[in-house]
């Protein structure tokens, strides 16, 4: 049986190795050197960062309460709810961008936001808004299923304890979920470094502006600048990399955790 | 010291409760499994809605949320927060009272000490005995200065020895305390070493023995037998 498995193991190895080579041989260690000194690879690493953090930080502030929300409530279309706050992953993100860019282009939606000074469309707040659109429901669901986990009673007990509701979340809840909530957090922010669709639907594809990671990869793609594209590639390759060393990092805690839950440290 | 008064308390298991408990006094409610025992206790610390009114020395608490009524909770399973050593779970139930930080590490190296688990306070809940965890656990009711403490079986997961020898003590501390208490059970052998009173409780309805011994005749046994 483990002669059979081997093969599969062995193609798909194979299979992402060659993907890996075939990106990192295509140029030279010297001008890969180089262009990493380029400014428009600083400036789309620097937006990359700016963009998945703030993202991420309106992930969690989304995400967290309305999981909570969500795993102790039972409300009438509850379902629906869960439903629609689920549905953007399953939505290519190019699709969500595209209603994301109907709305924010509304007439109403538009003057509202231009009476308040805020300017989205294909300006970095609106990469950060996609990015939103596209990691709040990864955050929602992973804080709903981390909360879920927890037995309701303990929260009781918090409350007869003299905690208020807020002081029940933050001292009792949060601290109990986590492990699996910190997952989450890695996974946003990974997922936020490489999206797209979304982001090049409401802020464009515009250097030195909107110009995100995978947005330079496909500026220089599309004119030809194969060394800057590569190299965004790589750059991308690596924060995956980084992030899963982190998740099996973070792993190892959580499963230290989940432990001391049970046997004591 | 508080008196507890419960006047025509319903909720869908409880047929209009007429209950008072004096200062400092110890009820045992005793009742099977379905009674609505539980659901007297939460009622009591707020986490069930009920009809019907509630005092606290003459003062109705209906209106106040679980965190304002003050009620010491001692739940089945205990809900020690496992990511908390018993020290912190000591002090997280103290937040709300804001003693100063010396003020309240003497108290609760006073209680640990009288409870008899000093050494252990900077354990994780899951590091501990049974019966550890449970006088952890009525220290941590104890250390908010409940003004009722609510026993929902504290007993039913432990040994028998183990509950036995547990017994005199929980009484002892609560003559210490002088804490209104209310421990629902439904082992009559232990309603009969504890109480001061017992009340029945029988599909929601509650019926009222003032003196424990009386329930040593045979026409009360018959009673008090599920």
């Amino acid at each position: 049986m483990q002669y059979i498995c081997l093969l599969p193991t062995g193609m798909l190895v194979l299979l992402i190795a060659g993907v890996l080579a075939g990106l990192l041989f295509q140029l030279p260690l010297s001008q890969t050197l180089a262009t990493l000194a380029t400014s428009e690879i600083r400036f789309a690493l620097g937006l990359t960062l700016l963009t998945s953090g703030a993202a991420t930080v309106i992930a969690v502030l989304l995400g967290v309460p309305a999981g909570h929300f969500l795993s102790r409530q039972n409300f009438k279309g509850k379902t629906v709810v869960e439903t629609l706050i689920d549905l953007p992953m399953t939505m290519t993100p190019l699709v969500a961008g595209v209603g994301l860019l109907f709305l924010l282009g509304n007439e109403g939606v538009r003057n509202t936001l231009d009476r308040l000074g805020i300017e989205l469309l294909f300006t970095p707040w609106g990469a950060i808004l996609a990015q939103v659109l596209i990691v709040a429901p990864i955050m929602t669901r992973t804080s709903r299923a981390a909360f879920a986990a927890i037995d309701g009673r303990y929260e009781q007990a918090a409350q007869t304890l003299g905690l208020k509701p807020g002081q029940v979340f933050l001292r009792v809840s949060l601290p109990m979920a986590r492990s699996v909530i910190l997952s989450g957090v890695v996974l946003c922010w990974a997922r936020a470094v490489g999206e797209f669709g979304a982001t090049l639907m409401v802020a464009g594809a515009t250097r030195f502006k909107t110009e995100t990671l995978p947005i330079a990869v496909y500026l220089n793609i599309s004119s030809g600048e194969l060394g800057i594209a590569l190299v965004c590639a790589w750059l991308l390759i690596m924060t995956g990399f980084v992030v899963l060393l982190t998740m099996r990092w973070i792993g190892k805690p959580l499963a230290a955790d989940a432990a001391v839950l049970r046997f004591g440290p | 010291m508080t008196t507890i008064r419960l006047e025509k308390v319903s909720t869908g298991v409880l047929k209009e409760i007429d209950l008072t408990i004096a200062e400092g006094e110890l009820f045992v409610l005793l009742g099977p499994s379905g009674a609505g025992k539980s659901t007297l206790l939460q009622v009591i610390a707020g986490l069930l809605p009920c009809t019907g009114r509630i005092f606290f020395n003459g003062a109705c608490i209906d209106r106040l949320s679980p965190h304002q009524r003050r009620v010491g909770y001692l739940f089945q399973d205990l809900l020690l927060f496992p990511h908390l050593t018993v020290r912190k779970n000591l002090q997280l139930a103290m937040a709300h009272l804001k003693p100063g930080r010396r003020a309240a590490q003497e108290k609760i190296r006073g209680l640990l000490d009288r409870f008899g688990i000093l050494p252990l306070a900077d354990r994780y809940p899951a590091q501990m005995s049974g019966g550890e965890k449970q006088r952890a656990a009525l220290a941590r009711a104890i250390a908010t200065d409940p003004r009722i403490l609510l026993l929902d079986e504290p007993f039913s997961s432990l040994d028998p020895q183990n509950a036995e020898r547990l017994r005199p003590e929980l009484k002892a501390h609560q003559r210490h305390f002088r804490i209104t208490t209310l421990f629902v059970t439904h082992n009559r052998e232990e309603a009969r070493q504890l109480a001061d009173r017992i009340g029945v409780l029988r599909a929601g309805r509650l019926t009222d023995y003032p003196n424990p011994v009386e329930i040593k005749k045979p026409e009360e046994r018959a009673a008090v037998h599920f």
